[in-house]
């Protein structure tokens, strides 16, 4: 059973037990781990439903298991419960993640950047390659100032035919991520692509790693915080939600 | 399919052509749903994915892909 479903969080069963004496006053989630032995003990109802979105982004591909995945096909139709629910009133995402496949985390960001409740975006540690344009789908976002991104070109794998047709098909991808960063963040394409095409940064590629204070000067992100400040934001996005029209309350 | 990612192609495609290593995965109903796990044994599955549930069951921390679950036996 859901912690969210309609009927409530998972309840204990009803009345004291026979013999319990003092425990049947006990509170639901420790009369769960007495009598049911549970050690998993219900979820305290939260309006806010956090995702995290770690390690690598798996697309259509199933990847070996050395690889700690986040499964795009698990993400989509939680994010569509989490609009649908009427007991969330704001979402929390929370990125660590290295990148992955890009139909997947291009998906994952426009289902984000499409929610019509309040979603502040957190990145921790880093939020590499396709996870920027998820870093920055939510209304408004943060990363942690030891959190890096790394902005790099999207790279060339499988069948690969030396037609300048390959060439175009990997711009054209490469303009999709882009086209979504610029249009969700403050940063400018020249800017992002000075970035992404920049030499002598990167060890192994060409692209930028941004430490968050930079990240934050460069309009990628909007502020530098942590998990107190995103809520916080969160929680004023979801109070400014619920003002009713013409009292100053504007829709994100 | 195209990648995006820092990590270096050969360390995360390592293995994709293995089927020792790769997941063998069974599809399982319980509880009205439809899931996908991997058998770890002990009557144990992991969870690779909800093929057919409620829109809610993809809310509960519990049915996420990663946890364990017992196997009807």
């Amino acid at each position: 059973m859901s912690a969210y479903d309609m009927t409530g969080p998972v309840n204990p069963p009803e009345g004291p037990v026979p013999g319990d004496g003092e425990q049947g006053r006990a509170s639901g989630p420790v009369q769960a781990v007495q009598q049911l032995g549970q050690t998993t003990v219900p979820q305290t109802e939260s309006n806010i439903f956090c995702m995290t979105i770690i390690g690598q982004i798996e697309g259509h591909i199933v990847l070996p298991p050395q690889n700690k995945t986040t499964k795009y096909e698990h993400l989509i139709p939680q994010l569509a419960a989490a609009e649908q629910n009427p007991k969330i009133e704001g979402i929390l995402v929370v990125l660590n993640t290295v990148g992955g496949d890009v139909e997947a985390g291009l998906a994952i960001a426009e289902m984000i950047a499409s929610l019509t409740k309040p979603k502040v975006t957190l990145v921790l540690g880093g939020g590499h390659s396709i996870g920027v344009p998820i870093a920055v789908a939510g209304d408004r976002s943060f990363i942690a100032e030891t959190a890096t991104m790394t902005i790099h070109p999207i790279r060339l794998n499988g069948l690969v035919i030396g037609v300048p047709q390959t060439f175009e098909y990997l711009d054209k991808m490469q303009e999709r991520v882009v086209r979504f960063v610029t249009s969700h963040s403050g940063i400018s394409e020249a800017r992002f692509k000075e970035l992404m095409f920049k030499t002598g940064e990167l060890t192994r590629d060409i692209g930028t790693t941004v430490i968050g204070p930079d990240a934050v000067k460069d309009g990628l992100i909007d502020a530098v915080g942590g998990i107190g400040d995103a809520l916080a934001e969160l929680n004023r996005l979801i109070a400014q939600r619920k003002q009713p029209a013409g009292t100053g309350g504007a829709l994100q | 399919m195209t990648f995006h990612t820092i990590l270096p192609l050969e360390i995360v495609l390592d293995g994709i052509d293995d089927p020792k290593r790769m997941r063998r995965t069974v599809e399982i109903r319980t509880g009205g749903m439809l899931l996908e796990v991997e058998p770890v044994g002990d009557g144990c599955g992991r969870i690779v994915r909800l093929l057919d549930c409620p829109l809610d069951a993809y809310l509960d921390p519990a049915l996420n892909p990663g946890n364990l679950i017992r196997m009807q036996p």
